[in-house]
């Protein structure tokens, strides 16, 4: 899995290309990790490229937001795919994200 | 995976398929079997034109699928495991355990057009 990086001021927009699912759960919690250790308390993770999640890569996104609301941060979510989106619908954990349609939407106040 | 991709199903629906299926492959590889390589998981795929019935077998001692909690519930809600088997559930027409939990079987109705 390819996970791209930009910073917009204090923020870090992180854009996982491809599925987050068992396989690649381990490679998106090892570049939170490092996100972590660099002291980055906003993240916004931009869903454009990723066509399909299972629950390991829903249990891998709410262990980041816990670790960054632990340290006074928050991980917001933009650009959501509709099928994409119903996984996280389905089991309720949109609640515990702030979701937008877009990565400026998400950006703005964050 | 690819011989359902093969078959004229819609992409919702195998978006359904697939991740029901993936669920279930790894409830029975890892909870199931307890990741024993001894043990072996064995699937079942059969297509009719209006549905497709999958089933899972693993090898384990089973579990009380009655009893599961409920991971919509707030207490929950931020729980990193017990969604699977309730993806499943939600993702698929019919969701039947046998065999104290050994067997999964899970059946698609197949409503919409070719992909």
């Amino acid at each position: 899995m390819n996970i791209r990086e930009e910073r917009y001021n204090d923020a870090v927009v992180c854009i996982p290309e491809g599925e987050i699912n068992i396989h690649t759960s381990a490679e998106l919690r090892k570049t939170f990790d490092k996100f972590i250790k660099t002291n980055t308390k906003k993240l916004l993770v931009d869903f454009s490229s990723v066509p399909y999640i299972d629950s390991s890569g829903l249990a891998t996104l709410i262990e980041m937001l816990q670790r960054l609301k632990k340290i006074g941060g928050n991980l917001r979510i933009s650009n959501m795919a509709d099928k994409v989106k119903n996984v996280f619908e389905i089991t309720k954990v949109h609640k515990l994200f702030a979701i937008f349609d877009n990565r400026q939407d998400a950006l703005n106040g964050f | 995976m690819n011989k359902i991709k093969a078959l004229r199903i819609s992409e919702d629906d195998f978006f359904s398929i697939r991740l029901s299926l993936e669920e279930a492959l790894i409830n029975a590889i890892r909870h199931g079997n307890k990741n024993n390589p001894d043990l072996s998981v064995e699937v079942d795929v059969e297509y009719a034109k209006d549905k497709l019935i999958m089933q899972v077998k693993n090898q384990g001692e089973g579990f009380d699928f009655q009893h599961l909690a409920d991971p919509t519930q707030a207490e929950n809600l931020d729980k990193l495991s017990g969604r699977g088997i309730f993806l499943i559930r939600n993702m698929m027409d019919n969701v039947e355990f046998t065999g104290q939990g050994r067997v999964i079987k899970m059946v698609k109705l197949l409503k919409g057009g070719p992909r």
